[in-house]
């Protein structure tokens, strides 16, 4: 009896839309997660656009990030639930409302 | 839903904000509390499914450990914050740790100073994981946010802060960092210098993975006895990455599945155009 073990075989051409779309959008789509999480503190505190983008610009040019848009590794959203959590602890600390501490759980949470 | 060492991160971020004396009075309010029922809330999932499989997933943590442990771990460490973070984020991260240990009272900085040096303390390296560089990049947004206008003083710090004090002009210093990041691309893409397998980099690349697939496709490897079917290498791959023919196929197949993903059709007979 033939079976298939794995329903997406990423090397049949058929399935390779489908594939792409699993493995290169969402890394692509937590690394903008990631991004903002890293801008949003600097423009919330001191409005600087140009840190906000020197933040931004450094982020992504870092080796891992440029490879984790296009290669799926656990480290996409590890990446950017590390960066969520920081961001959370970062609004606590601004604002002083409690309820950001549900952001840092959830982070944590999902980064597990 | 990624890694069980993030664990070790959210541990080393709270623990910034034990220490700090302004974060400190939020462990009489119950939002901390919230939040981490929370987080073991969506975190039990997880822990069910490796109830009912043997703690897999938990048990190559602690494999991994054993493996590892003590075994080149700063050239590793090192290597590889410098490499996959690029050398100029790298070296803003570097200034930013020390400037986050120096102003540890401030509560968001003694969350960052926690947080990065937990990579040469024992957490990281009894689990001898690969530091996170992205951790390093936020740190340097930080950086970046409270840094004053200018960069701090030159000589006596060293290079670093040579290369981004005003004496420095900036577009010197764009240059500096623009070669840097380069060089690093290069090398993660093209092996400039062939570090081989061993450079994270490149194997995140696919480097050297090619030379692998005969020795992992072949029948009777461990990895091939465990997955009992297709190629661990897939010999389309191992073509895709110019080196070499692909891994030859297993003489007899375990299971009914094609030992490659690319079956090679049956031959069709032409077809008549002349009648």
């Amino acid at each position: 009896m033939t079976r298939r073990l794995s329903p997406v075989d990423p090397f049949r051409h058929h399935d390779l839309r489908r594939y792409a779309v699993r493995a290169a959008l969402r890394p692509l789509l937590l690394s903008l997660v990631a991004s903002w999480s890293c801008g949003a503190p600097a423009r919330s505190c001191c409005a600087a656009r140009r840190r906000v983008l020197r933040a931004c610009v450094l982020f992504n040019a870092t080796i891992m990030v440029a490879v984790e848009t296009f290669a799926a590794t656990p480290d996409a959203p590890g990446l950017a639930f590390a960066a969520l959590f920081l961001l959370g602890l970062a609004r606590v600390e601004e604002t002083g409302k409690g309820a950001w501490w549900l952001l840092v759980g959830i982070a944590g949470g999902l980064g597990l | 839903m990624t890694k069980n060492t993030a664990f070790f991160v959210a541990s080393a971020r709270l623990s910034g904000c034990l220490v700090t004396p302004s974060m400190r009075r939020w462990l009489a309010s119950p939002w901390p509390y919230l939040g981490g029922a929370l987080a073991g809330l969506i975190f039990l999932p997880n822990i069910l499914w490796n109830a009912h499989n043997h703690w897999a997933t938990f048990g190559l943590q602690v494999s991994a450990w054993n493996r590892t442990l003590g075994a080149a771990l700063p050239r590793r460490i090192v290597g590889g914050l410098v490499g996959m973070a690029t050398p100029f984020t790298f070296m803003l991260a570097a200034m930013g740790l020390a400037w986050a240990t120096r102003s540890w009272r401030e509560a968001r900085l003694s969350v960052l100073a926690a947080t990065l040096w937990r990579h040469p303390c024992l957490f990281h390296l009894a689990l001898a994981a690969r530091p996170r560089p992205g951790q390093l990049a936020v740190l340097t947004s930080f950086r970046l946010w409270r840094s004053p206008p200018r960069w701090p003083g030159s000589a006596p710090t060293g290079p670093v802060s040579g290369l981004m004090s005003r004496g420095f002009p900036a577009l010197r210093r764009f240059r500096v960092a623009l070669a840097l990041l380069a060089f690093v691309y290069a090398q993660a893409f093209f092996n400039v210098v062939p570090l081989g397998r061993k450079d994270p980099m490149t194997r995140l690349m696919g480097v050297g993975i090619a030379s692998l697939a005969p020795k992992w496709n072949a029948p009777g490897s461990p990895t091939m006895r465990r997955r009992c079917s297709r190629p661990i290498i897939p010999p389309r791959l191992v073509r895709v990455l110019h080196a070499g023919p692909p891994a030859a196929r297993p003489g007899r197949r375990r299971c009914a599945v094609a030992a490659s993903p690319v079956r090679p059709r049956a031959a069709e007979p032409a077809p008549d155009l002349c009648r």
